[in-house]
């Protein structure tokens, strides 16, 4: 039987939650002391170390149109990997691995800003709370489109 | 990257890599004043941080200055302190995903120091930052 459920993380970005697929998350890190790289955005707050290789930090909040809380003691750093690019994704905290019903999807509204519907694959349900799904693809190319000359 | 011969300094908030090939020499600076050089001129002083865009600012009287030699200018890149002289350490690249995104080229890679990661800065870069500022004031 093939399973067809979507494996997912489930993230709280400022107090909304947002699910990554599993399938491209390496590790879960608390959330420690990042190098800051004078002149890069504001996305990239900096780099870590992790086991030896030197990994972007990433912030999506503010492409998302979310505050940018400080860190707290649930913060977290989340390390995935897309199409060859490591990136640490900051998370205010991380809850749950968790199996989302691909029917249970539903196309983000279009109400939502296009800005931010463009980072989102659709929106489930997940413990009766809403879940944005995050499209990593599209996440990694706004990274990738943010300040480059 | 070549191994290179580093200078690490400290501001108030952060420790800093500079290529000790960029900077002509070290000089203490009182109130942010430096001796005049024997032919009377005396270099652009700038801090540091305040040049890569860091929002700290010393209150120290007594700090330290890496004299860059410029074209047409030497340029006193202020400190809170040097912590080491460093013979040969690796410059590791910045990752792509940020390496390609900046808006300044400040920083050049960076460098494992007692057992943290710390920003090799371009030193030469940071005071044309410096020149080009004072031009656009005056």
């Amino acid at each position: 039987m093939v399973d067809t459920q979507l494996n997912t993380l489930i993230i709280r970005l400022d107090r909304e939650l947002y699910a990554l697929p599993s399938s491209a998350i390496r590790e879960v890190a608390r959330y420690r002391d990042i190098t800051p790289i004078p002149g890069a955005p504001a996305v990239f707050p900096g780099i870590i170390s992790q086991r030896g290789a030197i990994i972007p930090v990433a912030d999506i909040r503010p492409l998302l149109g979310l505050d940018t809380p400080q860190t707290t003691r649930s913060s977290r750093l989340v390390l995935l990997v897309h199409e060859e690019t490591d990136v640490a994704l900051h998370a205010d905290a991380v809850l749950d691995l968790t199996a989302i019903d691909p029917e249970s999807v539903s196309p983000a509204p279009s109400a939502i800003d296009p800005s931010r519907g463009r980072l989102l694959s659709g929106i489930a349900r997940a413990d009766e709370q809403p879940v944005m799904m995050i499209d990593l693809g599209a996440v990694i190319g706004a990274l990738r489109g943010v300040g480059a000359s | 990257m070549s191994p290179h011969a580093l200078i690490v300094v400290r501001t108030e908030r952060r420790r800093y890599a500079l290529r000790r090939d960029d900077v002509l020499t070290l000089q203490v600076a009182s109130d942010g004043a430096l001796p005049r050089d024997p032919d009377g001129t005396q270099p652009l002083v700038a801090e540091l941080a305040a040049m890569i865009g860091s929002p700290e600012h010393s209150a120290r009287r007594r700090q330290h200055a890496l004299i860059v030699q410029l074209r047409r200018q030497r340029v006193a890149l202020l400190v809170s302190e040097v912590l080491s002289f460093v013979h040969a350490a690796e410059v590791a690249p910045l990752p792509p995903l940020i390496a390609a995104r900046r808006y300044r080229e400040w920083a050049i890679g960076v460098v494992s120091y007692e057992g943290a990661l710390i920003v090799a800065l371009d030193a030469r870069v940071v005071a044309r930052g410096a020149v080009l500022a004072r031009s656009n004031i005056h």
